[in-house]
């Protein structure tokens, strides 16, 4: 069920990403001052480094923004986004005292992103930018199909940070992309009673943006 | 144009295989009539290579309530010694609850060994004593887990992800939120710190009981002087010994140990006050097959931590 819902995400994302180039004539870079919505779709990966805590390392995520577009000159401007991204689940599976352990992380964040844009052609361009995000993780523990736990951990970090790369297409109101944030600060931190984890996420989102009054 | 060249190819290609594979069966027979001895042989040979896996099943019956010495089938103790700056100490550790059953169901191929253990995620074991008797000092059993602490109803401790392979304390210590008394549960946070060992006086002995609520009680002694005699830091060998796995046999873990002579070890017989599950021994001492009833095991291991 959650499968077909993605799929149909999907689909309608490509054929916006076909369709829009279809109705090209306007030039996409930004004349003025611009604000902006956006809707994100797409996985993040955990890359654990040696220690492999989360067995399942990937999930569905999802991107939300408000975005304001600050034109520096004729195909450069500056872009901040305020906005929420999240995860649905990274999972483990594990054993405890011979019984089933089905550990779920799932995280939101509201985030600050800046980037500065380039148009490479009249209406693709590229986006790099510093991500500044506020993380809430919930944990859910599972003992035998029993939850034992659920509540935000000692050691999830109390702040991300993202270097983001966004590349796509952008023709009047209309603008698609991809964006590949790294965070690098890490997903949990080295508390009093834990050891550091070097957990990091990698996430690509698929968006859509409109922008208003273009 | 492209799709009828596509389809000639897939005509021509189709024939060559046809072609080879006749040829193929041919030779094959032709094979197979100069040399069915060899084939045969090779056929068994692999027939008796082909492996079977047995499955191991673990089942969890679970308690509810208060525990009680008469819920159980037995306690098992291991032995166990440490060496520090010359100074040998020898003692015995508690490391879990004999299975409530072992079934093994065999075919030809394969064995299936169900194994059924106590549960107690719904249940206190707070009311479980030792008391060792040298030192007249007395705590819950539960100090004296070595491996993974039972899951029991309070338990704080959530055996997640984290907690299993970054917690730098790993399990030094379990919290519970209340306990059973009767049927009665009491809220009052317990921290238990766990790994104790119960330690044989100077000249090796050493002397407990483990009781419950209901006046329940097991004592256990025995005599360890020989092996603190007789064996040293030099004589440690590695041994391996058995950890946890739900769903597969118990997979080993490299420890250094004495391996002695089972006359080193003297047991001297328990007292029980009270009826039991039906089972041998009270008190097993897994791990230490030195002191099998019919003592057919000439030597035995202690363990070195």
């Amino acid at each position: 069920m959650a499968n077909n819902r993605v799929n149909r995400v999907a689909v309608i994302l490509l054929s916006l990403f076909l369709a829009i180039p279809a109705f090209a004539e306007n030039v996409g870079a930004f004349q003025k001052f611009s604000m902006g919505v956006m809707l994100g779709f797409g996985p993040s990966v955990l890359t654990n480094g040696d220690r492999g805590v989360y067995s399942d390392n990937v999930s569905i995520g999802f991107a939300l923004s408000f975005r304001m577009a600050f034109p520096l000159t004729e195909r450069t401007s500056l872009l901040a986004d305020i906005g929420a991204d999240g995860c649905f689940g990274f999972v483990d599976k594990s054993s405890y005292a011979y019984r089933r352990v089905v550990d779920s992380v799932s995280t939101s964040a509201f985030d600050i992103t800046v980037m500065w844009n380039a148009f490479l052609t009249e209406n693709f361009f590229m986006s790099v930018g510093p991500s500044l995000r506020f993380p809430k993780i919930k944990e859910y523990v599972q003992l035998d199909g029993k939850e034992v736990y659920s509540g935000e951990p000692e050691y999830a970090n109390d702040l991300w940070l993202d270097a983001v790369l966004g590349l796509g297409y952008k023709n009047g109101a209309f603008e698609i992309g991809l964006r590949i944030g790294y965070e690098f600060l890490g997903m949990y931190k080295e508390t009093d009673n834990y050891f550091e984890t070097d957990i990091n996420e990698l996430r690509f989102r698929v968006y859509f943006t409109y922008w208003f009054g273009q | 144009m492209p799709c009828l060249q596509e389809r000639r190819d897939g005509i021509r290609w189709n024939f060559f295989t046809a072609k080879l594979f006749s040829h193929s069966c041919f030779v094959y027979i032709k094979f197979r009539m100069k040399y069915k001895a060899l084939l045969l042989f090779f056929s068994l040979i692999f027939a008796a290579c082909e492996s079977f896996e047995d499955s191991y099943i673990y089942q969890i019956d679970e308690t509810e309530k208060e525990v009680l010495l008469t819920d159980l089938n037995g306690l098992q103790f291991s032995l166990s010694c440490r060496v520090r700056s010359g100074v040998k100490k020898c003692g015995v550790v508690f490391n879990g609850f004999v299975p409530k059953s072992q079934d093994r169901n065999c075919t030809p191929n394969s064995c299936t060994y169900t194994t059924t253990l106590f549960g107690f995620l719904d249940a206190s074991l707070l009311t479980l004593q030792v008391e060792d008797e040298n030192t007249h000092e007395v705590q819950s059993i539960i100090a004296y887990f070595q491996d993974d602490s039972t899951y029991m109803k309070g338990s704080v401790y959530v055996p997640s992800s984290m907690n299993q392979r970054q917690r730098k304390n790993v399990g030094r210590e379990i919290t519970l939120n209340g306990y059973y008394e009767g049927d009665r549960w009491i809220n009052l946070d317990t921290t238990i710190a766990i790994m104790d060992t119960i330690f044989a006086n100077d000249e090796g002995k050493i002397r407990f009981n483990v009781s419950d609520s209901k006046g329940n009680r097991a004592r256990f002694a025995m005599d360890l002087g020989e092996v603190l005699k007789n064996y040293g830091s030099s004589d440690s060998e590695i041994c391996y010994v058995g950890s946890n796995s739900y769903d597969g046999p118990r997979s080993t873990v490299p420890r250094n140990c004495w391996i002695v002579n089972s006359s080193e070890v003297i047991v001297e017989p328990e007292e029980l006050n009270f009826e039991f599950g039906g089972k041998n021994n009270f008190i097993d001492m897994s791990g230490t097959s030195c002191i099998s009833a019919d003592d057919s095991v000439p030597t035995c291991r202690i363990e070195l931590r």
